[in-house]
């Protein structure tokens, strides 16, 4: 990989734009994205499949909302108890597994990598 | 993206789109000085493949090196950067209008100017159309049951009308098989399940492939691939994207079972 690249654009002009065209991949998209952050410190650590399968289900809508059935993620993400409390695991454990986190996560259906 | 949002300091969403700002692929370069290069792919393959480019964890750990690399220099977190990537590449290339079946809105009607290209290079055109077709379909992720059984619909609906206006030139003997054909499409396109419909996708071929058994006399796809029409073979990519992409009975998306 070539070494120590920078941003030679107007970088913080495009991050105070960002809600913009973010609202033009789907509306609403910004919004979501910063409620998902927000929810994502709280889901963790209670370890509630209930709370964590909305919380998943919102994460995959927030990707692919034109394709995305939430209630149908969501349903299919709570039928996997064990994998979604291991995924809850993963991001508390993340100084020590790193990138490995992310092998917990994919264990979720829809969270493949 | 669960990364990103529960440690927004440290980790960003991957997406062709970012991967073409840091490569400066044609139509997203001028950001990112020098620009970055992966093992895996050019940049020109990065918008080549958009959203079926294979996201491997080693592309992951040199993407995200990359983005904590330039975080730091730019005091943000490395959440803004990969947003300001987005941002970047959504001004350079907006997104298209979205709309269901993806089929329809990307594959376009055909006018003579694309016969013409057809008889010309049949094989370079059609596949031309396919692969931009699989990279829209990959663009929007998956679909659903319903959502692929549409799809479908469409595919067939566009070989039934080549099929139909193939056969309006046509008279006698070859015109009442094409007939038929046009009649085994439409029973395929009222099928009420994704699998049923690519059942019926193997008969039909079936009727017009001389080495099968129910060969019904004629060689429709090279005579109509002469004419500057598609044919179904023509979208066989297309069977081979669902088969690697979902469960073969329940249509689920395959990774989102393992």
């Amino acid at each position: 990989m070539a070494s120590r690249c920078r941003l030679v654009g107007d970088a913080a002009g495009l991050l105070a734009d960002a809600p913009r065209p973010l609202e033009s991949f789907s509306p609403g998209h910004w919004a979501l994205m910063q409620e998902l952050e927000r929810r994502a410190p709280e889901v963790v650590p209670r370890r509630d499949v209930d709370a964590a399968a909305s919380f998943l289900s919102d994460v995959v809508y927030l990707k692919r909302p034109h394709t995305t059935h939430r209630a149908s993620v969501r349903e299919a993400v709570a039928s996997h108890p064990a994998e979604v409390l291991g995924a809850l695991d993963a991001p508390e454990r993340v100084g020590e597994l790193g990138y490995a986190a992310m092998d917990a996560l994919a264990k979720v259906p829809w969270f493949c990598a | 993206m669960v990364l990103r949002l529960v440690c927004p300091a440290s980790f960003g969403i991957v997406d062709w789109r970012n991967l073409a700002v840091l490569c400066g692929s044609p139509g997203f370069d001028g950001l990112v000085a020098p620009t970055v290069s992966f093992s895996q792919f050019s940049r020109e393959e990065v918008v080549a493949a958009r959203g079926q480019l294979p996201f491997t964890m080693d592309v992951y750990r040199e993407y995200n090196r990359t983005l904590r690399s330039l975080a730091r220099d730019c005091g943000v977190r490395v959440a803004d950067v990969d947003l300001v990537l987005w941002t970047y590449s959504i001004d350079r290339q907006p997104f298209a209008p979205f709309s269901l079946p993806v089929f329809d809105s990307t594959v376009p009607a055909l006018g003579e100017r694309e016969r013409d290209a057809l008889r010309r290079d049949h094989q370079s055109v059609a596949a031309q159309l396919v692969r931009e077709y699989l990279v829209r379909l990959g663009d929007v992720g998956f679909l659903s049951k319903n959502q692929i059984l549409a799809e479908l619909r469409s595919v067939f609906g566009l070989i039934r009308d080549e099929c139909a206006g193939f056969g309006n030139h046509k008279r006698g003997k070859v015109k009442d098989r094409v007939r038929l054909v046009v009649a085994a499409l439409d029973e395929a396109i009222s099928s009420e399940s994704p699998e049923r419909l690519l059942g019926q996708w193997n008969r039909w071929q079936g009727m017009v492939d001389p080495t099968a058994s129910s060969w019904i006399g004629i060689s429709l796809p090279t005579d109509m691939i002469l004419e500057g029409y598609l044919v179904l073979e023509d979208f066989i990519p297309v069977k081979e994207y669902l088969g690697a992409h979902y469960d073969a009975s329940s249509f689920d998306p395959r990774c989102g079972r393992e």
